[in-house]
């Protein structure tokens, strides 16, 4: 089902893609317009965030945007210059030519590219930290019950949780039976004693 | 004396019991809340021993060993042969009052009902003719360090009645024998009669002779086991020995007519008798026919006539005897010859004209009477031959419910040949097989059963108790049942519930003890003491306590039956306070507890700290049964106070603390929901797939944020450079 579901988004999205390119065509045309010469200049710019767009099969493009959005943050300040130059046709080749302006605008995608790898690597180690620590507080929890109550406490929560099919339910989250909860291991009767 | 050295609590066994409730602790990977837990159980097993060592019973059965009532003491090793029986020891006695005075003790065999009406009776009773007992109780012996009931007689002053009449050097006058044998022996069973008692054993070696007669015990056996056959009447020599029951001074007239026959007669005249062919003889012709019909005894006439009249209804009594002996004059008439039906009956090639002599040949013909009472003719012959239709019709009854005319299962005909007899001599035994009984002789052929281990007679026994052969019909007249046997016919619908019951406290021990009031309990625990009384039962199990190790139980069928006797248990008990712990409501330990409990409180409440240290000692690991750690130090903490206290229901108190057992059940149940709860969360939290789609949701929109920050941050510094 749930491939199923993704494989009809991903067709759907492929529909809308013949608005992105004729939305971008316009785009492009505005860009040129007011832009005239230093459109070049921005569309070559971003031409690391059309490769992210491209590699990035995610239906919302998280990725690319990120990386669009540090690319074009390497590319305003020289078009910027340009405006305060003058758009013409030597100045953007003078600033198409300079090596220092590929490395700023190249590096800032390359930057927006470190932030997509590096953010959810340190998201995962932070929260691995976390659910560690509480899962420890919680196996201590259980080590005092066991403690107080005697080894009969777990055998009978282990009985009530298989009765109730907990682990079949876990792997299967879209629909099913409802998850074992609390009060099924309630409505269980304390174990018989030897 | 009890050795002290031998019977006191061993260290040793302390401490295995400890480090086997530690082992069963800790079966598998010990926490230190375990160890903690067995430490403490081990503590408690400790202390509540220690109290158990240091414990001295203050109820002792005896002072002195070997000595009754600290004034006579019983010489041990000087055994007297003579006033021996099967069911009795004799011993040479000193009287620590009175040098002159010469007696004998009776040491009682404790696997057979004491006869207590009867010694009571005697220790009231002063008669110069009757042998005087003395004194009676338990003593301590020290040769085999038991507790038995001893009672104590005075030397007979004569010889046997037999040793006389044997030597020949008598000069027995009837005058005389009316005189100094026939007026006492009847004063004293006219006692006996007020008293309501009889004495069983009247013969020729029980009565001795000296300047005066004098009547020997009648306390020491089963009433008329050691009867021989000639001293029998013509109702009770069909039993079996243990089986005769108490039917009164009847008996005991007719025994006295047959010792005075024993004199005139002479006692070689009997030793000459074939029995098989008497006894048919005696049930056809009557017993005064056969002994003395066709002699004269001028005086002695009537007194024959009255006290051998095999009607036991019609038979003198002791009162019948004074008065003639006083010189009254009654005219009896020779019995006539027992002759009941025109016709006769046939079986096994002889003809029976009267239904006792057939009932008694059936007895002793069993297998050939399944069939011959299949034939239907016996209903026919006591229709047409003796007009009996009433009986004629409940035999044919009998039949029909046993398989009609064709032959019917083991039981069928062995209960068709049972009700058959019993309809034709009602006055009878009721017989089954080999077995031959009355209702109250059902108790000391039982008893007799458990001493032998017999379970093929406990097995009949059960048999004829299900079957209630003794039940009687509606309306029946009971004037020619006696007393004793009627009240046992009164217990006998328990008795079969009591059967049918498996459970502690009932089954055919508690049939024993229930037929056998005065039967001493025969657990194998108590084969050292002598208990009677539900108070006797607590006071040796305190002593025993003392001197046994915790690791011995008191868990025992013939404890429960008895204490479930005593206190008239009905029915099968359920701890309903400790219902909400299975384990426990249904321990056995606990249900004998709970009875002993019971005698303890009819008893007043004495303090007995051996029997609820030892008590303490097996319920200590029935505390497992509670889940909680703390509680289980609480429940133990309140059992060493118990233990302490000598009251078994301060034990039921502390298992039964219904705070406690609410607190324990409430809060397991807690506990395993709380445990199950984390269970799931740490599942959750261990999902590795879950853990890394919520790190790249987080990471994607931190990365997001921080991009779009990236360049609007730009945006503002060269729009900033650019036009301000």
């Amino acid at each position: 089902m749930a491939k199923g579901g993704k494989q009809k988004k991903t067709k759907g999205k492929k529909k809308g893609g013949v608005g992105t390119v004729v939305l971008g065509l316009f785009a492009t045309l505005i860009l040129i317009y007011f832009l005239s010469f230093a459109a070049l200049l921005v569309i070559l710019g971003l031409v690391p965030s059309f490769v992210a767009g491209y590699v990035d099969r995610t239906p919302d493009k998280a990725k690319a945007k990120v990386v669009a959005a540090c690319n074009l943050a390497g590319i305003v300040p020289f078009v910027s210059d340009l405006v305060k130059q003058g758009i013409t046709s030597n100045n953007v080749h003078s600033v198409l030519l300079s090596g220092y302006t590929w490395l700023v605008m190249l590096g800032a995608a390359g930057l927006g590219w470190a932030l997509v790898w590096g953010f959810p690597k340190a998201s995962h180690a932070v929260l691995g930290y976390m659910q560690k620590s509480n899962v420890a507080a919680l196996r201590k929890r259980q080590q005092q019950i066991i403690d107080e109550w005697g080894k009969d406490v777990e055998t009978t929560a282990q009985r009530a949780l298989k009765n109730s099919n907990f682990r079949d339910e876990k792997q299967g989250e879209a629909g099913g039976k409802p998850k074992a909860s609390a009060a099924d291991v309630k409505k269980l009767p304390p174990p018989k004693k030897k | 004396m009890a050795d002290s050295e031998d019977t006191e609590l061993q260290d040793d066994d302390l401490e295995q019991e400890g480090a086997r409730s530690s082992l069963s602790m800790g079966d598998g990977g010990d926490s230190e809340a375990e160890r903690k837990d067995a430490e403490d159980k081990q503590e408690a097993f400790v202390e509540v021993a220690g109290l158990l060592k240091k414990y001295n019973p203050v109820n002792k059965a005896y002072t002195r060993d070997d000595v009754l009532n600290s004034r006579f003491e019983i010489q041990v090793l000087r055994e007297i042969q003579e006033f021996s029986n099967d069911f009795a020891t004799a011993y040479e006695v000193k009287d620590e009052t009175s040098s002159n005075q010469e007696c004998y003790a009776l040491r009682l065999d404790r696997t057979m009902p004491y006869r207590m009406k009867n010694i009571e009776a005697q220790l009231r009773m002063e008669h110069p003719n009757l042998l005087q007992l003395m004194a009676y109780g338990p003593v301590h012996y020290s040769d085999s360090d038991t507790i038995n009931m001893t009672v104590v007689f005075e030397k007979p002053a004569g010889k046997p009645l037999r040793e006389v009449l044997e030597s020949k050097r008598h000069s027995l006058t009837e005058r005389h024998i009316i005189e100094h044998i026939i007026a006492p022996i009847s004063q004293i069973l006219r006692s006996f009669q007020t008293a309501g008692i009889s004495h069983g054993n009247i013969n020729l070696d029980s009565v001795f002779l000296g300047e005066s007669i004098q009547l020997g015990d009648c306390v020491s056996q089963p009433c008329g086991y050691a009867q021989h056959f000639h001293f029998e009447s013509a109702e009770r020599y069909q039993a079996n020995p243990m089986g005769k029951g108490d039917s009164g001074t009847a008996m005991d007239c007719y025994a006295l007519g047959i010792l005075v026959a024993h004199i005139v007669l002479g006692a070689r005249f009997f030793e000459r008798v074939d029995v098989d062919s008497f006894i048919n003889r005696r049930l056809v012709l009557g017993t005064y026919n056969i002994l003395l019909g066709g002699r004269e005894y001028s005086s002695l006439d009537d007194f024959f006539k009255g006290v051998l009249n095999d009607d036991p209804f019609e038979r003198w009594t002791p009162e019948h005897i004074a008065q003639w002996v006083a010189g009254k004059k009654f005219n009896l008439l020779t019995p006539s010859v027992l002759r009941e039906g025109q016709r006769p009956y046939p079986f096994n090639g002889e003809d029976y004209f009267n239904r006792r002599a057939l009932a008694n040949s059936f007895a002793q013909n069993w297998d050939d009477a399944q069939a011959n009472l299949r034939t239907g003719h016996l209903s026919r012959w006591v229709e047409v031959s003796l007009h009996k239709n009433e009986m004629a019709e409940q035999l044919r009854k009998v039949m029909e419910r046993t398989g009609g005319i064709h032959a019917g299962s083991e039981r069928a005909n062995n209960e068709l040949v049972a009700r058959s007899i019993m309809l034709l001599d009602p006055e009878g035994p009721m017989r089954y097989g080999r077995l031959s009984s009355y209702a109250d002789g059902l108790g000391c052929i039982l008893a007799n059963a458990f001493r032998k281990m017999d379970q093929a007679t406990m097995h009949h026994l059960a048999e004829i108790i299900t079957y209630n052969f003794y039940a009687l019909p509606k309306n029946a007249p009971t004037d020619r049942i006696s007393k004793r046997a009627l009240n046992v016919i009164a217990k006998l619908p328990a008795c079969i519930q009591h059967l049918r019951t498996p459970a502690m406290g009932f089954g055919m021990e508690r049939v024993l003890y229930e037929l056998n009031p005065n039967l001493p309990c025969q657990s194998p625990l108590l084969a050292h003491e002598d208990v009677l009384t539900g108070e006797d039962m607590l006071n040796a199990l305190d002593r025993l306590g003392k001197r046994q190790s915790q690791g011995f139980e008191y868990l025992d069928r013939h404890i429960a039956a008895f204490v479930a006797t005593r206190i008239e248990l009905q029915k099968e008990i359920k701890l309903a306070d400790l219902r909400i712990i299975s384990a426990l409501s249904q321990n056995p330990q606990l249900i004998i507890l709970f009875m002993l409990a019971q005698v303890q409180r009819k008893a007043g409440k004495p303090k007995l700290r051996g029997l609820t240290s030892w008590a303490v000692l097996r319920v200590i690991p029935l505390v497992d049964n509670f889940h909680s750690r703390s509680i289980r130090r609480k429940v133990r903490d309140n059992l060493k106070n118990a233990a302490k206290s000598g009251e078994i229901d301060r034990i039921f108190e502390a298992l039964n603390d219904a705070a406690a057992v609410h607190e324990d059940t409430t809060g397991f149940q807690k506990a395993v929901h709380r445990y199950g709860k984390n269970v799931i969360q740490i599942d959750k939290l261990l999902d590795k797939e879950k853990l890394a789609v919520k790190s790249e949701r987080i990471g994607m929109v931190l990365a997001t944020i921080v991009g779009y920050s990236i360049l609007l941050l730009t945006a503002a510094v060269v729009l900033k450079d650019a036009y301000f």
